[in-house]
């Protein structure tokens, strides 16, 4: 069976139930709903909260280092320790924090195959009780916004064939029928989606389970609309969380070596005065 | 017999945690104001929890927890129906 280009970043529940008491590894949930958290948690994992730990709310940016070293030492992560990350919405935000984490260079960082559904799902052992980590005084070595994209790059980008732009939102957010999920806030004036983008929503890469879809699966998906590893791949959503998955996908799962996550995603794109939209399928 | 009288196994411990598992596990489709969703509920301790999920995307609408699987349900699924309330332009 042909396997992932990066199977060292992907761990499958049983791993985790076999080495979360680990002394070197840190299990940390990773929720946008902390109530998911609380209900209960793989023992021994930290909770990290989307929302208030993971952005800069302020500028909307993702975290600063200080807040990131802060993070890590108060969860008892150190520079060599092993992070297992899994969550709620079919790892969103898990995928988010691994994004991050790469950008600050963590050496060993891997995700929860299957998430926090799974986990349930397959009756494994959960607790309400919190750890107690000691404080490990984390220090990022380096910092790389290689992964990222920002607006002013896809606008020089866009247009070049040597680009390809994905567009994972569902397919009434990118037609512009709607403008946010149903059931979550609208954050931008109009819909629609980047011109040239395609549109490939996120779960089109997980399996009903959550787990991700086989290699050869997933390279059909991407390949089939014109997704290739020759070109520099640019995936956005609404706020950057659906893409990091799809990011996370294409460039560990399928190895494709240039993809960015544009986290500004629509939310920047769709609210901006005389940026260019495409309305429809 | 437990503590409290009732009959039934404690929850295993570990390193001084109480370990629990999410029993009755159990996920349904529905259509809820036209869109289809996903209604996962299941028992932790002595509590029912039930989140509702928006199948396209896949995004958590609604989460709550009652006594009873019903109580949770039906929580879960009045919150989900107003934020569903449709937003079109």
């Amino acid at each position: 069976m042909q396997s992932y280009s990066h199977p060292e970043v992907l761990v499958s529940t049983d791993w985790v139930d076999a080495h979360r008491q680990d002394p070197n590894v840190v299990i940390a949930e990773v929720d946008v709903d902390t109530s998911a958290y609380s209900e209960g948690h793989i023992p021994g994992a930290v909770g990290w909260n989307w929302q208030t730990q993971l952005c800069d709310v302020v500028r909307r940016d993702i975290i600063s280092q200080p807040d990131l070293e802060h993070l890590m030492s108060n969860s008892g992560i150190g520079n060599d320790s092993t992070v297992i990350l899994y969550g709620d919405n079919n790892n969103w935000f898990a995928a988010w924090a691994f994004w991050q984490l790469k950008m600050y260079a963590h050496k060993d960082v891997r995700i929860m195959n299957g998430g926090r559904k799974r986990w349930l799902a397959e009756g494994r052992e959960v607790t309400r009780e919190m750890p107690t980590r000691n404080k490990s005084g984390y220090k990022v070595l380096n910092y790389d916004q290689m992964f990222r994209a920002f607006r002013r790059q896809v606008e020089d980008e866009m247009k070049s064939p040597l680009t390809a732009l994905v567009d994972v939102r569902s397919g009434d957010e990118y037609s512009g029928t709607l403008l946010a999920p149903p059931g979550l806030p609208e954050t931008c004036q109009r819909g629609g989606h980047i011109p040239g983008a395609k549109n490939i929503p996120w779960g089109l890469a997980c399996n009903e389970d959550g787990t991700f879809k086989s290699p050869k699966e997933l390279e059909a998906i991407y390949a089939g609309k014109g997704i290739t590893s020759d070109k520099s791949v640019i995936a956005y959503c609404r706020i950057g969380e659906r893409s990091s998955h799809t990011w996370f996908v294409l460039k560990y799962l399928l190895g494709y070596p240039n993809v960015r996550n544009y986290d500004g995603s629509w939310t920047e794109w769709g609210n901006m005065v005389g940026a260019p939209v495409e309305r429809g399928a | 017999m437990d503590r409290v009288g009732k009959y039934g196994r404690r929850p295993r411990r570990e390193g001084g945690v109480t370990m629990l598992k999410a029993d009755e596990y159990r996920v349904e489709k529905k259509e809820l104001a036209g869109l289809q969703v996903n209604v996962t509920s299941y028992k932790i301790g002595d509590f029912y929890h039930c989140h509702i999920d928006n199948i396209d995307p896949g995004a958590t609408i609604a989460r709550t927890e009652g006594l009873t699987r019903e109580e949770a349900e039906l929580a879960a699924l009045a919150r989900a129906l107003e934020r569903l309330k449709p937003k079109t332009r």
